[in-house]
């Protein structure tokens, strides 16, 4: 006689649930009535085996049966319906393209004109530099009439003194740098721009300012507007027909 | 109930033939939860988690028993449920007998430091039963309660926790033998029939 092992155990654990071999469990039984220990541990292990086997069986508080929503269930669309959100999405996105387009129009063309006329004023940026200082510096005479005329066409054009001494303080400040640069084709350039301008301002007539278009006619916004809304429209309501008729169903 | 043209219905789908198999086996599922989590609103919420995922992954269902492979899903509810419990990251010396927060603390056998009151609380068989297995480590819980309150065969225990059945054995011996040390602890609470020395099963 041993005090029962935890094999021991196991082996009760399992005769009891008829888990054993025919030969296993003779060999169990022959033990377990030689064995008082043995004997006591198998009663122990019955008795809690039996305890939970007779705990009442509560009923649930609730029935928990699945709606299609809980179930992630959702109603099969009309093959119209992707094509047709799809169709929104885009004619929306053409939609406030247009608008940002139409938008920054007037501001993308103001911004075009100090561009033209300073070149000197991109600081940082040598190339627009080296083409507009010469220019400013051998042919001032030439250059501020240029500067006036162009002036014109932005909305600050009205104190061509100002514009005309700016071309002349940069260069001031941008002379070394500029002749520190081998810069061959720039007298050429000069020429160029400084001829350019002296056409421009040839005609004794100022250039009428022309009032800037918008990229993208209203008629188009309104009919980008109206497919957003009716292939929207349309395939809310396609979509909820389904729904219902799927809910119908459902019931 | 036809069960298997129930699941194939559910396997395509069909929520309405899910929800039959739900109604026949909510009860089972409920008192599994109940008696691995302690409390019966943490088991009807793992309960109704446990049938969504199980329509969720039911084409992952090939067959065998339906009951394990639900069973599968109520066990890994009631894990994430007790994870969600669980907010120390530490074992508690003490087992917090007050929220039942930390039952699955280390400790195997009744607390011998009982108050009287305590005691009282436990004042029916089934409180000191729930207590004993909240006294379990999950693992050990999970399996004597799917064998003996459930009534399921070790390869179903098996299938159902996922472990192989030699560790279900194991378990499950280990289980009814710190419970009956446990339950000692309740020794006048038990009605006299369960107290008999020598019971066959």
């Amino acid at each position: 006689m041993k005090t029962p092992t935890f094999r021991d155990v196991e082996l009760l654990s399992a005769y009891l649930d008829g888990q054993l071999s025919q030969a296993d469990s003779a060999r169990l039984e022959s033990r377990l009535k030689a064995d008082p220990d043995l004997r006591a541990v198998m009663d122990d292990l019955s008795q809690s085996r039996t305890l939970l086997r007779k705990l009442p069986q509560r009923r649930a508080p609730r029935n928990f049966t699945l709606t299609p929503k809980m179930a992630g269930v959702k109603a099969p669309l009309p093959r119209a319906v992707p094509a047709l959100r799809w169709a929104t999405s885009f004619a929306t996105f053409l939609l406030f393209l247009s608008m940002a387009a139409n938008a920054l129009a007037p501001s993308f063309a103001a911004s075009q004109v100090p561009y033209g006329i300073g070149g000197g004023g991109g600081g940082d940026d040598q190339v627009p530099m080296m083409e507009a200082m010469p220019a400013a510096t051998e042919a001032p005479a030439t250059e501020a009439p240029a500067f006036a005329a162009a002036a014109t066409e932005a909305p600050a054009a009205t104190e061509p003194p100002v514009l005309a001494l700016a071309p002349t303080e940069v260069p001031a400040l941008d002379n070394s740098q500029s002749m520190a640069l081998p810069t061959e084709t720039a007298p050429d350039s000069a020429m160029k721009s400084s001829t350019e301008a002296a056409r421009t301002v040839g005609p004794s007539e100022p250039p009428a300012p022309e009032p800037v278009r918008a990229p993208v006619p209203l008629g188009w916004q309104i009919a980008l507007l109206v497919v957003a809304l009716s292939t929207g429209g349309l395939g809310y309501i396609l979509a909820e027909l389904a729904n219902q008729s799927w809910r119908k169903k459902m019931k | 109930m036809d069960e298997p043209a129930l699941i194939h219905d559910a396997q395509r789908g069909n929520l309405d033939a899910f929800n039959t198999l739900v109604l026949h086996y909510q009860d089972t599922v409920f008192n599994t939860a109940l008696r691995i989590l302690g409390d019966e609103d943490q088991a009807a919420d793992a309960a109704q988690e446990a049938f969504i995922s199980a329509f969720r992954s039911i084409t992952s269902f090939r067959g065998g028993s339906f009951k394990a492979w639900l069973m599968r899903t109520v066990t890994n509810a009631c894990y994430d449920e007790l994870r969600r419990k669980k907010r120390r990251p530490t074992t508690p010396l003490e087992p917090e007998l007050d929220d039942g927060d930390e039952m699955d603390s280390p400790r195997w056998l009744a607390d011998p430091n009982f108050t009287p009151e305590q005691v009282a609380e436990a004042d029916e068989v089934e409180h000191a039963i729930q207590h004993c297995l909240e006294a379990l480590p999950v693992e050990f819980r999970a399996v004597v309660v799917l064998a003996d309150i459930q009534g399921m065969d070790y390869t179903e225990v098996a299938s159902s926790v996922r472990v192989p059945l030699g560790t279900i054995k194991s378990r499950l011996a280990r289980a009814r033998l710190r419970l009956r040390e446990c339950l000692q602890g309740f020794a006048e609470l038990l009605p006299a029939s369960y107290r008999l020395e020598g019971e066959n099963a």
